[in-house]
């Protein structure tokens, strides 16, 4: 079950819609405010609140890449692998960005600093290969590019 | 119906509004491949391969999403259509393992038949072999499999389990490259899901495999028949798929199969193993196999000697056999009852014997389901409760709750305006059901429907209604007091209703035990004569189920014919007695309860089946 103060905010957030699944993703947000990522054992709690389907649930979670079902990490580093990038080179990206932070994808380094995260288009194909930092996007300009970009974020 | 005309490659065809040109097209016999859409499913449009070319709007549509209207004009063989199609399959190739030669769904696969008639025959993409890899979670079960790299993402799964079965069991992962099928909860097994097998079926690849059939065969070895399943009440339109017995598969049953109806469930996909083990094929007097005259003129040697004799019917029965056993009841005097002879005619004699179909569901806006757990009962009727849905007597975590139902007294039965269909569990308590049904018979809108646990157990009513059947627990009183001399059991439902043991220990002083069971082992080890009894595919006849009134087929190599030798043992043996009716009023003990994956003594022998059940219970105990 939730907390009581995350439950009291669902529950606005439900009462808010005339049918109470439309309010999947205001939800979805306020947990992984919450608790920074989003927790499994909160989908079911969550899916009887809103009348769902677990797999309806898990679905939401699994498609937006904004959603984070691992351990969080400050600063969120979602790199493209569509198909576009992957023609335009990402894996050059992708060995960088690993060299650079010494981990693998879906890892987070040990200062809790960064988090690699592999996702699906993120809508600048013409600039491919993209990677976002947070809510920013980036282009790959080569790894020498990529200290100066990395550095903004502590 | 409103009709439109439309041209469909320079041809007209007058054809009704509101369809979508694939239907039509299908309808009329014009070749349009696909892959995501299904009949019985919604249209999901995400395989693209369906595209025709639209004259009218001078571009190329999906024929699945796309509704005739007056004056379209179509063409599905325009160079435009061929040049796409044949893009479409090299991006679909392109991640695709192209491992055929281990893959269960050659054959029978859509990318494989497709890829040969309409697709390039060349690489246009640059990726390796190697890079044909994608991350996939385990499903974690012992009976399906699924291959995440040959999956081509048509959400044809996901769909079945939401819309038709409802079980709700799986969701997609991820987006784009790296989609995949999960179960919401892993182990598959022990989730909501029911093992129906329906997604191993519609799977246009071999992206989900069915883990008992892996390897064991090829699909274009067996031959396939459509029957009907005998496993409960249902009667589903099914395919059996058997071994012809050459070097390559063996003589006997390899897989069972939905048809495009997707009526099936765990007791049919898993459940054909008992027609591999241990059966009784051939006739046996005093252990030793014999010919059907011999039996015969030992049968009719038997009845016309003894002086009380007693015929357990079973409900696994055909109508012609039930017909059958019943004239010889009246030419010897045989006293005659059925396991189900108490509670189910009970309750048929008074709500009265109703021929509504599943295919009648559609004309009622409400259901009321008075059952313990009606998807365990007969799991397809589940499937076609689309609309409000009540409870009565429901149990907390039972399977029913998929359907979302509202728990309800039988009090409040009264406010519910519409057509409405009670759904009755006769496996409850006949006083609890007897309220309830008190306070519909007085409604016009409401219908009622009685559930049978038991294959043609509506048969067997319709056939004995006002014949001098003795209830089975008179029945049985009178074999704990070695009344009978003669007894003629068939099937093992006597086990399911007074336990196994038991029935062992009153069948042992009965003189002449003539036993006909599809089993070698069970009742049937201690029969004096023996005698096959036929699973579908196995016999010839009809029976009312809730597909309606069905004729089955034998086409099964091995079959044995076993309605030929009851009419032969009818026309032999003379005397017109009349049944015997054993007075008095015995309460039957209990009644069997029913699991999803154990509902009756053939289920329960599946060795399949039994791995299912146990792993359930071990997960819920």
């Amino acid at each position: 079950m939730f907390e009581k103060e995350l439950e009291e905010k669902l529950k606005d957030h439900i009462n808010y819609f005339p049918r109470k699944e439309q309010a999947i993703l205001m939800c979805l947000h306020e947990i992984q405010n919450h608790y920074g990522y989003i927790p499994k054992e909160s989908l079911k709690p969550l899916s009887d609140m809103l009348g769902l389907p677990l797999n309806h649930v898990e679905g939401v979670v699994a498609f937006y890449d904004m959603f984070d079902t691992e351990s969080p990490a400050r600063h969120r580093i979602r790199v493209c692998v569509s198909i576009v990038c992957h023609f335009m080179q990402k894996d050059k990206l992708i060995s960088a960005l690993k060299k650079k932070l010494g981990i693998e994808m879906g890892e987070v380094t040990e200062d809790g600093r960064f988090k690699l995260i592999p996702v699906q288009c993120i809508g600048g194909c013409s600039e491919a290969p993209l990677f976002m930092i947070d809510e920013d996007t980036y282009k790959f300009e080569g790894e020498e590019k990529l200290d100066e970009i990395l550095a903004k974020y502590t | 119906m409103e009709k439109v005309k439309i041209k469909i490659d320079g041809k007209e065809f007058e054809v009704e509004k509101g369809k979508t040109i694939l239907q039509v097209a299908l309808e009329n016999g014009i070749k349009i491949p696909y892959f995501c859409y299904h009949p019985r499913l919604s249209i999901a449009g995400a395989c693209r391969m369906c595209i025709v070319y639209v004259e009218n709007y001078k571009r190329l549509l999906i024929a699945c999403n796309t509704r005739v209207e007056e004056g379209l004009e179509v063409y599905t063989d325009h160079p435009l259509v061929k040049e796409n199609q044949a893009y479409i399959l090299q991006a679909l190739m392109t991640r695709h393992p192209l491992d055929c030669p281990i893959c269960d769904k050659a054959g029978e696969c859509d990318l494989q038949n497709h890829g040969a008639i309409y697709g390039p025959q060349e690489q246009i993409v640059p990726i390796s072999a190697l890079e044909k890899h994608r991350d996939y979670t385990d499903w974690e079960s012992d009976f399906l499999e699924y291959y995440s790299n040959r999956c081509i993402v048509c959400y044809r799964c996901t769909r079945v389990c939401d819309e038709v079965i409802g079980a709700k069991a799986l969701y997609v992962d991820e987006r784009g490259f790296h989609s995949n099928i999960v179960p919401a909860v892993r182990p598959i097994d022990t989730s909501s899901c029911e093992m129906c097998g329906a997604c191993v079926y519609v799977c246009p690849v071999g992206a989900i495999i069915s883990k008992p059939f892996k390897f064991w065969t090829r699909s274009w070895l067996l031959k396939s028949v459509t029957t009907n399943c005998s496993f409960c009440p249902g009667g589903c339109d099914i395919r059996l798929e058997y071994g012809v017995g050459d070097w390559r598969s063996k003589e006997k049953v390899y897989r069972v199969k939905p048809t495009d109806n997707i009526n099936v469930c765990a007791r049919a996909f898993f459940g054909y193993d008992v027609f591999n083990e241990n059966r009784l094929l051939q006739p046996e007097i005093n252990g030793k196999k014999c010919e059907k005259d011999e039996v015969v003129s030992e049968i009719v040697k038997i009845l016309e000697g003894s002086k009380n004799v007693g015929i357990v019917l079973s409900p696994y029965l055909p109508n012609e056999v039930i017909e059958t056993v019943t004239e010889i009841g009246e030419k010897v005097g045989a006293s005659v009852t059925s396991p189900v002879a108490d509670h189910l005619f009970n309750i048929l004699d008074e709500v009265g014997d109703s021929d509504i179909t599943i295919e009648d569901f559609k004309n009622y806006e409400n259901f009321v389901i008075v059952s313990k757990d009606i998807t365990s009962l007969v799991p397809v009727v589940s499937y076609y409760l689309k609309g409000n849905i009540y409870r009565i007597f429901g149990e907390e975590g039972a399977r029913d709750e998929k359907l979302n139902p509202i728990n309800i007294e039988d009090g409040e039965l009264k406010n519910i305006k519409g057509r409405t269909l009670i759904i009755v569990d006769p496996l409850l308590d006949y006083k609890q059901i007897s309220k309830v049904i008190k306070n519909v018979k007085r409604k016009k809108d409401f219908d009622i429907l009685v559930v049978p646990r038991d294959f043609n157990a509506l048969g067997l009513y319709r056939i004995l209604k006002g014949k001098n059947i003795t209830p089975f627990g008179t029945f049985t009183k009178a074999l704990k007091e070695g009344y009978f001399e003669t007894l003629i059991i068939f099937g093992e439902d006597i086990c399911d209703y007074i336990g196994e043991e038991e029935t062992y220990e009153l069948i042992s002083g009965i003189k002449n035990l003539i036993v006909s069971s599809p089993f070698s082992d069970g009742i049937s080890e201690r029969a004096h004569v023996k005698i096959p009894m036929a699973l579908f595919g196995e016999f010839e006849g009809s029976a009312y189920t809730f597909m309606g009134y069905i004729n089955f087929e034998r086409f099964l190599p091995w079959s044995f014919d076993q309605k030929i030798l009851w009419e032969e043992v009818a026309k032999n043996i003379t005397g017109e007695k009349g049944m015997t009716l054993l007075e008095g009023k015995e309460d039957m003990e209990k009644l069997p309860g029913v699991h999803l994956y154990r509902n009756n003594w053939i289920t329960k022998r599946s060795a399949l089946l039994g791995k299912l059940y146990e792993k359930v219970c071990s997960v819920n105990a």
